[in-house]
């Protein structure tokens, strides 16, 4: 078998104000005619980067040092950006990670579409629109005429994305580099388009490139496998070999840390949850108001959240679940009283949240936010940020009071008490979270409201962020609503899972039963949507 | 869209009734009584009480506003205090050479401002750039008075290009030829400004363009870089470049006002400057209201053109 | 306790403001200049080696390097340096208060348009955006009308030319901070509404807001120049750089240039300063 692609010592290096960047530090790769060669790795690891090398869209400040790229046997590095072209879309085609920004916005579907035919098939104009219209249905667009004549921002986020397939696919590349073309979007879409991408590349015996860092892609789609870190590939191999018995330790770390389904966390079943009811949310219903007088668009009401009731009960982690725009964030900023309601009640410990004593109410729940970047102020010290509400809600009585609480809290997420006076851009992303979570737990709360809070990092950290959050829950006696779209995750941790889909709440039912046949069919949907990480871990049978 | 348009023009009325509100206090708060600057201090206080009563400066303000504004309708202003002909035919001669002027430096501004932007924005980071970035950092910062008279001096009197100022040759062949060598040099002066607000503007988004994620999905389909500039770039910053455009209009008026007193020109901002030092009111108001009034419009204009142009305004904008 | 210590130091990654600042050329450079002629022109009476006002019938528009008379004279006889050393006052005064009192105004109606109901910042920036664009020379000509020419017509024209300026710019910024999870953050804490504009998101627009501030000083120094080379701003026979430049234009066509384009250079130069001041502490603020 030939060798589509061949990647040896590949060196890229970015060069930044000051110093220069080793973005990829020789990186080998194979990809044959027909397969799937999924290249896997965290953010940083410079899996990107190797993928745009390929066809020269490296951005400007990077350059390949060293290293040969040969497609089909011709050398890529060194060629000039016209060799280049001759080479893209006909020979090598890609997709990218955000659909939403890899349209241009002021051209219809069908132009876009359109040129790019007439460019690699050399149609006239009328061909052009059928071979687009063909192609729309073949990535399973179904009213194409309509698509054909819209504007990239009057379509979804999946529907874009085949947009894309088809854009690719026109002119019939013999190898495909997919660039996460699955990460921005929900779960059962993620399928649908991995399904998508492997169908079409079979029936033309199209190479694959996919880049990744969710080993669930990995097992579902390839058939061979390269784990990349710090711009090195550090293990390669069939999939399911790399996956059952991986060899290097960080492949191994790596694949232990991803959530499976059906699987608990071992510490998630410590600390045993009690019956009373700590929170409770009765019919509640919350509408936004979009556009009207001054905004220039027509006005429009958007049900966020429909007449949702379900109370959490002291001592357990009650985990929500839904794609996006389910209004699962939405209730949990309800919960929180972040967001003002519509209609219904929202109890916490008996007491209505809503009334004027809430103040002393407020210290006893918390909210933890998803990305700890924007969660945090950037020009307030870590350990400000801390001890602020602090002082606020009167917990603490002085600024030395203050201070020793805050340092107290920094040593319970694993921090080091005496970086209180850095400022979040200094730390990890991992760390980061840390501090949102100290500063949440720094007033004492009963209750935490977790809104994805492991979402945003890489798999890895978000493993001992998960330990951590478990380890809290038993030590402080902590009360968790945890708020995902990941159902591995949630199944793993959390006693009880509540279903949401278009602000409404679908079911509620003990994790355990997960798998029951009586689950609604969107949970069910949602359960095949799940790709496991490791095909030969199954999960337990329906 | 006819329904957007109508409503911008409804916004219009109020606007343009404030503006003259805000006009007409101008002689209000005025503190000179115009009428005793102007005449002759030997006249009786008699006698300037009777010319006060026939220029209706006796009247309540409210009275006077209306009057006023019907004169504007109806005849252009009234009468000048100081030529004692009608404000219109002061007024609205001088007000045409000042459109003539100010269209040439705008349609100078944005050819030259995108050609420049344009040039700079696909040469980003090199030799070509740099240079272009370094003058217009420097013609930003020039007085643009001085910029006039270094102009007049180079094209009249060094090289002898070009005359020295007015708007036709007083030998008098006056054709369209005299008429745009005579506008050359004023429309240069008086666009440096703006167009370097809008060569700094296209080439921002030429460059902002060009590391978009769209047009990397064109580069990776093989399409030549000429062909994405061309057409996709060139289609996606026209937006921007109107919507700049609207805004720098202010700034070619500005800019004309400036360089009329320098080349002589016999426009609207000369004529104003005088009224200032004469305490001429009726001039002044009517001036300043028509060229409020035609700012208001350019802008109107400009904001239907960019309603047009963006497709999410266009198809149905939820 | 958690188990795993996350508590390795963070990478000391920044360096202390000063050092940033200095290692920044531009700004630094911007700064020597700007240093050297504030106090050139605070020193001015003592700098000068003459009186700017007094005139010498008998040596009208000596040359360059006349003795005496470094710059040389302009067309009434008065020393061409003296008057270029003091021509400076006026308009930084003018150029450097004006920019600071439309800066606090406009940080303060920036902030209340990002936080206040939709209609009400609706409405307020539709006013904001129309005087934004309006052609300011027309203020200038109605202040002039109003109050007579002089230094406050340059002031009034300044702050109704950059209010507008910087309230669309703490308005954008100020909006997209509101956005963000830790101003929610700050109110889920308890924190009152003023509270969070004051001490949240303030901090994060204030570095914004003295890089436009600094540029602005620059333009405006220019502006002024012109205007008062049309006569509206400072009136003779005190010395002005603007002033200066329309009172040299008659000769400058016939041979001596000098008259006018030396206040130009340094209206030139002054506002670069500013320019470069502005454009290196971008860099140094936001590391």
């Amino acid at each position: 078998m030939t060798a589509v692609l061949t990647v040896r010592d590949l060196h890229v290096e970015f060069a930044l104000p000051g110093a220069a960047v080793n973005a990829v530090r020789g990186a080998d790769l194979e990809v044959d005619r027909g397969e799937v060669l999924a290249l896997v790795g965290e953010s940083g690891s410079g899996k990107s980067v190797t993928a745009a090398a390929v066809l020269g869209l490296l951005p400007r400040t990077a350059r390949i040092a060293r290293g040969s790229i040969r497609f089909e046997g011709t050398e890529l590095v060194g060629l000039t950006d016209r060799r280049l072209n001759t080479f893209r879309g006909a020979g090598i085609g890609m997709i990218f990670q955000n659909p939403v920004t890899s349209l241009d916005p002021s051209f219809t579907i069908g132009s876009q579409l359109g040129d790019t035919a007439r460019l690699h098939l050399r149609v006239s104009r009328t061909q052009a629109r059928d071979v687009a219209h063909t192609w729309l249905d073949r990535v399973g667009i179904r009213e194409a005429d309509r698509v054909l004549r819209a504007y990239p921002h009057e379509l979804s986020g999946g529907m874009r994305q085949r947009v894309m397939i088809a854009l690719a696919g026109l002119s019939g590349p013999r190898l495909l580099i997919a660039d996460e073309p699955t990460t921005a979007l929900d779960a059962v879409v993620q399928k649908q388009i991995l399904d998508l991408v492997l169908g079409l590349a079979g029936e033309t015996k199209t190479a694959v490139l996919l880049i990744t860092h969710d080993f669930g892609v990995v097992s579902h789609t390839s058939s061979r496998v390269a784990v990349m870190r710090e711009g090195v590939i550090v293990e390669a191999g069939s999939t399911a070999q790399v996956l059952d018995a991986p060899q290097h330790p960080y492949t191994r770390t790596l694949i232990d840390a991803v959530p499976e389904i059906g699987r608990r966390y071992p510490r998630a079943d410590r600390a045993s949850s009690g019956d009373t009811p700590i929170l409770e949310l009765r019919s509640v219903s919350t509408e936004f108001v979009a556009g009207g007088v001054g905004t220039g668009r027509h006005r429009s009401v958007v049900r966020a959240v429909r007449d949702v009731s379900l109370s959490v009960r002291r001592g357990e982690t009650f985990g929500l679940i839904g794609e996006s725009g389910s209004g699962k964030s939405t209730l949990a900023r309800l919960a929180g009283g972040l967001v003002p309601r519509t209609s219904g009640t929202v109890t916490f410990d008996g007491a209505d949240i809503a009334d004027s004593g809430a103040h002393e109410l407020r210290r006893r729940f918390q909210y933890v936010f998803q990305d700890a970047t924007t969660a945090l102020n950037p020009r307030i010290t870590v350990g400000e940020q801390i001890a602020r509400p602090l002082r606020r809600l009167g917990k603490a009585t002085d600024r030395g009071d203050a201070t020793a609480q805050v340092h107290r809290a920094l040593e319970l997420v694993g921090l080091h008490p005496g970086h209180a006076d850095r400022y979040p851009r200094e730390f990890s992303g991992g760390q980061r979270q840390r501090v949102g979570i100290a500063r949440a737990i720094a007033l004492e709360p009963e209750l935490l409201i977790l809104d994805e809070p492991t979402s945003a990092l890489d798999v890895s950290t978000q493993a001992s962020i998960l330990d951590l959050l478990l380890d809290l829950k038993a030590e402080l006696d902590l009360t968790y609503l945890f708020i995902g779209h990941n159902l591995a995750i949630i199944a793993a941790l959390c006693d009880r899972i509540g279903v949401m889909r278009e602000g409404s709440l679908v079911e509620t039912f003990p994790a355990g039963e997960l798998f029951a046949p009586q689950r609604h069919p969107d949970t069910r949907a949602l359960l095949d949507a799940v790709l496991p990480p490791v095909p030969t871990r199954d999960r337990e049978a329906s | 869209m006819v329904r957007r348009i109508l409503s911008r023009l409804a916004g219009l009325a109020p606007l343009l009734f404030v503006i003259s509100l805000l006009v007409f206090f101008i002689a209000q708060a005025g503190p000179a009584d115009p009428v005793k600057d102007v005449l002759s201090q030997r006249m009786s206080a008699e006698q300037i009480e009777q010319i006060r009563a026939a220029y209706g400066l006796d009247r309540p303000a409210w009275e006077q506003y209306l009057t006023w504004l019907k004169d504007i309708v109806t005849d252009g202003g009234g009468l000048s205090f100081s030529a004692r002909s009608p404000v219109s035919g002061i007024v609205f001669p001088a007000f045409v050479n000042t459109l003539i002027l100010g269209a040439a430096a705008t349609v100078l501004s944005v050819v030259l401002g995108v050609a420049i932007g344009f040039v700079s924005g696909i040469r980003h980071g090199r030799a070509a750039d740099r240079v272009v970035m370094l003058l217009v950092q420097i013609g930003s910062n020039l007085p643009v008075y001085w910029f006039g008279l270094v102009v007049i001096w180079l094209t009249a009197v060094r090289w002898k290009w070009l005359p020295p100022g007015g708007m036709h040759d007083l030998r008098g062949d006056g054709g369209f030829g005299d008429l745009l060598l005579h506008l050359i040099a004023p429309a240069v002066a008086a666009s440096l400004v703006s167009m370097l607000i809008i060569a700094r503007f296209v080439r921002a988004a030429v460059i902002e363009s060009e590391q978009s994620d769209y047009v990397r999905t064109y580069r990776s389909q093989g399409f030549g870089r000429a062909a994405i500039l061309g057409k996709h770039i060139g289609r996606n910053i026209l937006s921007p470049i109107v919507n700049t455009t609207g805004l720098t209009v202010g700034s070619v008026i500005t800019g004309v006002v400036f360089v009329e007193t320098i080349f002589s020109w016999p426009g609207i901002g000369t004529v104003l400057l005088n009224a200032i030092g004469g305490s001429d009111y009726p001039v002044i108001q009517s001036g300043i209201l028509l060229v409020a009034a035609t700012f208001v419009v350019v802008n109107l204009i400009t904001d239907v053109l960019l309603d047009l142009l963006d497709p999410r305004l266009r198809h149905g904008g939820a | 306790m958690s188990t795993d210590t996350h508590g390795a130091a963070p990478p000391r990654l920044r360096r202390s403001f000063p050092a940033r600042f200095v290692r920044n050329r531009e700004a630094f450079l911007g700064l020597v200049v700007l240093v050297v002629v504030i106090g050139m022109s605070a020193l001015a009476p003592w700098l000068a080696p003459q009186d700017p006002n007094l005139g010498d019938a008998r040596n009208v528009l000596a040359p360059v390097g006349a003795p005496g008379h470094l710059l040389g004279t302009d067309d009434q006889g008065r020393d061409v340096l003296s008057r270029v050393i003091h021509g400076g006052r006026g308009a930084l005064v003018v150029a450097i208060a004006s920019v600071t009192v439309a800066v606090g105004i406009g940080t303060a109606l920036g902030l209340l348009a990002a936080f206040a109901g939709r209609r009400t910042s609706g409405l307020l920036m539709r006013v904001v955006d129309l005087m934004f664009a309006f052609p300011v020379i027309l203020v200038a000509l109605s202040l002039a009308a109003i109050i007579q020419p002089g230094a406050w017509v340059l002031i009034g024209t300044v702050v109704f030319a950059a209010v507008p300026y910087v309230t669309r710019i703490v308005f954008a910024e100020a909006r997209i901070e509101r956005e963000k999870d830790y101003v929610e953050a700050a109110r889920s804490l308890g924190a009152s509404e003023a509270a969070i504009v004051r001490t949240e998101v303030l901090p994060n627009l204030i570095s914004s807001v003295v890089i436009y501030g600094t540029s602005l000083v620059g333009v405006n120094i220019v502006f002024t120049a012109s205007l008062s080379a049309l006569g509206l701003g400072i009136q003779p026979p005190d010395a002005d750089w603007g002033r200066m430049i329309s009172e040299g234009a008659k000769v400058l066509v016939t041979g001596h240039p000098g008259v006018a384009s030396f206040p130009a250079v340094a209206i030139l130069l002054v506002a670069l300063a500013f320019n470069w001041l502005g454009d290196g502490l971008r860099d140094v603020l936001n590391p």
